[in-house]
């Protein structure tokens, strides 16, 4: 060993690890937010139906959250 | 749900093969002739993040021919595209940092403007430029084929990057696994592990990718609920005085 | 805020335009290395030999396989020996270590120019190539590999 190969290893090792923790803290802040979000959005929605009319330009729900 | 539990199958997977590479790598293996101090170790690293590079920026290239056939045209070949392209940026970069650790005490260098190296630091530019043009904002259809066509143009680079060492000069070696021929050049138990390598790191790429990919469509929905919003208040300020 | 980057403010677009702009100064530099240095990374010697007058003195990278007994060590620092290729042979000062993986019989790109009039090249940098070949040591035997520095 040379510290040259430790130093190749950590690096990889260590990137992936951070790269993976953070795309996964994100998606479970997303879905946390979204959640909020849904739930205080039942009431306003009720008061002023804009469901039908939903700009038209907005991307479809792929039903990603499951 | 299903596809919840084949994802997380593959995070474990992945987890265990690259835990696997890595012991079989360091301390299993024997040392090749000529590499001093076990510098043939960084073998079973160093190949393997070229190629989920490569299987990476492909699968973005694939996701974005999709988004622009119009038969087959989705928001979600977009985000899949993005999402691959982000992982290839990452493993790319490894690729480099890899290369140039293994490159100082074999070669004698960190770094020189060889054929191979220079087209694969295009490579990472190229894609970060990719990954820039997709946060400049705009309509998202817009911003969906612009980031397509520019995924197709960044992908020359590819083929480039992998012929580079037979079409022009290179202080680089051929590829370890040449596709076109069909050799290995790696003996024995050498090439299990190098194997073992491609294999474990392509699942953290598959793994990897499917969260980042799930992680743009929150974000989408995000920005739509927000959108919703900003639209329903407008609407409540206009209704207020009427 | 920073989860809507396709809807972003002028600040994101600002900063947007400031990493576009690294990008392509990026991208500018890497095709000119790509066309400056990368397209003709090496001569080859017999090619240096060849082209010997319009040379000059002029610093360039030259390829040749290290000639067996021909390496000598003149200090520390300092290690002269000879490359050869296509039949012709030129003899090459080096000032640095020369890097661990430097012996005979392996290809090597040395850094540097042709001295005065004569032949002699000096270098101050050895890059060592090695082949794509990797064959296991095998700790009882030392003799493992003949000399095929045969590549393809």
């Amino acid at each position: 060993m040379s510290g040259y190969i430790e130093a190749g290893y950590t690096i990889v090792l260590a990137t992936l690890a951070t790269y993976s923790i953070s795309v996964l803290v994100r998606e479970k802040a997303a879905r946390r937010r979204l959640s909020v979000s849904a739930a205080l959005g039942a009431e306003p929605a009720t008061v002023s139906p804009v469901a039908g009319d939903a700009p038209s330009d907005a991307p479809a729900d792929e039903g990603v959250l499951q | 749900m299903t596809g919840s539990k084949v994802l997380k199958a593959t995070g474990i997977l992945a987890l265990v093969g690259v835990a696997a590479t890595a012991w079989l790598g360091l301390w299993v293996t024997p040392d090749a002739v000529g590499f001093p101090h076990g510098l043939v170790r960084l073998l079973y690293i160093h190949p393997p993040m070229a190629w989920v590079a490569f299987v990476a920026y492909g699968m973005a290239f694939l996701s974005s021919m999709l988004y622009l056939w119009p038969r087959t045209r989705h928001i979600r070949f977009d985000r899949m595209a993005g999402a691959s392209a982000e992982v290839g940026v990452v493993f790319t970069g490894l690729t480099l940092a890899t290369g140039s650790i293994w490159g100082r005490p074999t070669w004698g260098v960190w770094w020189t403007w060889d054929p191979l190296l220079t087209t694969t630091a295009l490579l990472f530019v190229l894609y970060l430029g990719y990954l820039a043009l997709r946060r400049v904002p705009g309509d998202p259809e817009v911003v969906a084929r612009r980031s397509a066509i520019a995924a197709l143009i960044a992908f020359v680079d590819v083929p480039v990057v992998y012929f580079s060492v037979s079409w022009w000069r290179s202080l680089h070696q051929a590829p370890t696994i040449d596709f076109t021929g069909r050799h290995l050049y790696v003996h024995g138990s050498m090439a299990w592990t190098l194997l073992l390598g491609f294999v474990s790191f392509t699942l953290a790429y598959a793994w990897l990718t499917a969260h980042r990919y799930r992680l743009a469509g929150l974000q989408d929905s995000e920005a739509d609920e927000g959108l919703r919003y900003a639209l329903d208040e407008r609407r409540a300020e206009g209704l207020g005085p009427a | 805020m920073s989860a809507t980057p396709r809807r972003g403010g002028a600040g994101s677009s600002r900063r947007l335009a400031v990493a576009g702009l690294v990008i392509v100064l990026a991208l500018g530099f890497l095709v000119y290395k790509g066309l400056t240095s990368a397209i003709v990374f090496f001569k080859t010697t017999n090619e240096a030999i060849a082209q010997r007058a319009t040379l000059g003195n002029a610093t360039f990278q030259l390829e040749g396989t290290v000639v067996y007994g021909s390496v000598h060590r003149l200090r520390t620092t300092e290690v002269s020996f000879a490359i050869s290729q296509g039949g012709a042979t030129i003899h090459v000062d080096n000032t640095g270590d020369p890097p661990e993986m430097f012996r005979p019989g392996l290809p090597v790109v040395v850094v540097g120019h042709f001295v005065g009039n004569s032949d002699g090249f000096a270098s101050d940098q050895i890059m060592v190539k090695h082949s794509q070949q990797y064959i296991a040591a095998h700790p009882g035997r030392v003799k493992v590999v003949s000399k095929s520095g045969k590549r393809t």
